[in-house]
């Protein structure tokens, strides 16, 4: 669910409905409030997956104190 | 008073980069990598100001004078879907393995995964070769600040100098625990005078309304996307942002998180992070196109300051201008010290003295080889003419196109490294084609279709990674178990 919303973001990046839209809305170009509302969208995506789809798998475990160089 | 403003923000820079110097631990790895013990605010605030740099600011101002609205669709949303999921499913398991088998540079990770010094020697003079446009970006920003704040009395040269001087120091002192400090202060200063820039102008100019209904009337062109940004450019435009899979800078921040769940915070609040800088810097652009018509490319970069100047003259310009003055510091440092991390362990230590340096001598290779790096790009940002945006677009072109490598390495198991040198090679031929034929064109697309270069450098790097490894042996059981089983 939460990686489905990352291809549905990527097909509505192209605001195609939007080119030649001139209006200002809220202060800003229609086309430039459509993309950041779009990035409001990309939060809402990342917090799924941070939530529901983290890696736990990946954490090591921190050193208590500094461990040196690699061998 | 704007220079003196300058010159105490540039004090305070030091002080923080100078006081970081109080938790240095002596060692190689403290320098390079900060002993991997940074918090989630310092990650989120370093690794969005080393990405963001003077590209966000003048770059995208400059490139919205000349095209519009469609930089944003262009550069931020895009970034702001594809970066952060990069984080996710890239930056969190190098981190991993980093963390694991105590890598501090890319090539050493690739190098060990696919057993290959060739490989990991063709990487460093390729990733070398592409960061060095990116190092210049964030000078010669410095250099046309300075120069603009003070009306052309002290020249650009002055400027480069300056923040030569002071990323030298507190990088010197700091390391990457420095740098991390530092970042995160300068993350905050440009992203708040960012905001309080725009909000200055168009208050000084009568209001939104009124600003925009000036840009409706000179420059109407400037608030749509058609007929400035094609539809081919915007999609192959995504491609872009995969170039922080393959930075080496973003890598060495990737290792400093003393926990993988501190990823966590980054990438939630990069979107955001990123709308607040890139609304300000557009909307900037364009009124600046409404407000002084007719600039040259070169000029365009520095319509931010321009505009600052004439509306937010005295104490708050030199506020301001120290704004702009951060963000063409974040990346430098960060870059600068990845640089010096790279040579002193991909050819020092692992050619001349085969893994045996002592880490005083470590520490004093990774100095030398950052005062080195400075002195070099000092002397390139001189004679360096092409437009801060385009700069940049060609290196995030090379590093995005090499993101088949890093996927290949961490998701597929039967890749070889006949494939990764063949799809590094593919690369750098494309990219130099690219280059040599593009010139100084403005908005240069594969053979005026509108598909960016990147597109096509990454869907070849991606064919000769799965031609190469699926015609070569595969790797042997051990390799795939060290890298796969930690992280399956």
């Amino acid at each position: 669910m939460a990686l489905a919303g990352l291809p549905a973001l990527v097909l509505l990046h192209d605001d195609f409905w939007l080119r030649d839209d001139a209006r200002i809305i809220l202060g800003l170009p229609a086309g430039m409030l459509y993309h950041v509302f779009y990035c409001l969208a990309a939060t809402g995506v990342m917090m799924l997956l941070v939530f529901w789809a983290w890696p736990d798998h990946l954490e090591v475990e921190p050193e208590p104190e500094d461990v040196g160089e690699r061998p | 008073m704007i220079l003196a403003i300058l010159s105490l923000y540039l004090a305070f820079v030091l002080v923080i980069g100078l006081a970081s110097h109080k938790l240095f631990r002596g060692t190689g790895e403290d320098f390079f990598v900060a002993t991997r013990t940074l918090g989630p605010f310092v990650l989120l605030m370093s690794l969005f100001g080393t990405n963001m740099t003077a590209f966000a600011l003048l770059g995208a101002s400059g490139e919205a004078y000349r095209t519009g609205i469609g930089v944003f669709g262009l550069m931020a949303s895009s970034s702001a879907l594809v970066i952060p999921a990069t984080f996710y499913f890239v930056g969190t398991r190098l981190w991993s393995l980093g963390k694991r088998y105590r890598y501090v540079t890319q090539v050493q990770f690739f190098r060990e995964r696919w057993e290959s010094d060739a490989l990991g020697l063709l990487l460093f003079v390729v990733l070398v070769s592409l960061l060095i446009p990116y190092v210049l970006i964030g000078m010669i920003a410095g250099g046309i600040t300075v120069s603009q704040v003070t009306g052309g009395g002290i020249p650009e040269w002055v400027g480069n100098l300056v923040i030569c001087v002071v990323v030298f120091i507190y990088v010197f002192y700091g390391g990457m625990r420095g740098t991390a400090w530092v970042n995160t202060f300068q993350t905050m200063l440009f992203m708040v005078f960012g905001a309080l820039t725009l909000y200055v102008v168009v208050h000084k100019m009568g209001g939104l309304q009124a600003v925009m209904d000036r840009v409706a009337a000179v420059r109407p062109d400037l608030l749509v996307t058609e007929g400035k940004v094609g539809r081919l450019e915007l999609v192959s435009y995504l491609c872009i942002p995969l170039s922080v899979g393959m930075f080496p800078h973003l890598f060495i921040h990737w290792l400093t998180a003393r926990r993988a769940s501190y990823f966590r915070y980054t990438i939630t609040w990069y979107p955001i992070c990123i709308a607040l800088v890139w609304v300000p810097s557009v909307l900037l652009g364009i009124i600046a196109a409404a407000e002084f018509p007719g600039l040259p490319p070169a000029a365009a970069n520095s319509v931010i300051l321009q505009l600052i100047t004439k509306y937010a003259p005295g104490a708050l310009a030199g506020l301001l201008a120290a704004g702009v003055f951060s963000t063409c510091m974040n990346s430098l440092d960060s870059q600068v010290l990845s640089l010096g991390t790279m040579f002193t362990h991909d050819i020092v230590r692992h050619y001349g003295f085969h893994d045996r340096m002592t880490q005083r001598q470590e520490l004093l290779m990774g100095r030398l080889f950052v005062s080195a790096i400075l002195l070099v790009a000092f002397i390139l940002s001189l004679v360096t003419a092409r437009s801060i945006f385009r700069l940049g677009i060609w290196s995030f072109s090379g590093f995005a196109a090499l993101f088949p490598v890093v996927v290949a390495a961490l998701f597929w198991k039967r890749s070889t490294r006949q494939g990764a040198i063949a799809s590094v090679l593919t690369v750098a031929v494309l990219w130099i084609g690219f280059f040599v034929t593009a010139g100084d064109e403005q908005g240069y697309t594969v053979a005026g279709t509108g598909l960016m270069p990147v597109a096509v450098m990454l869907t070849a790097s991606a064919a000769a990674m799965v031609i190469g490894s699926l015609m070569t042996r595969p790797p042997d059981r051990a390799v795939i178990d060290r890298f796969f089983e930690p992280v399956s």
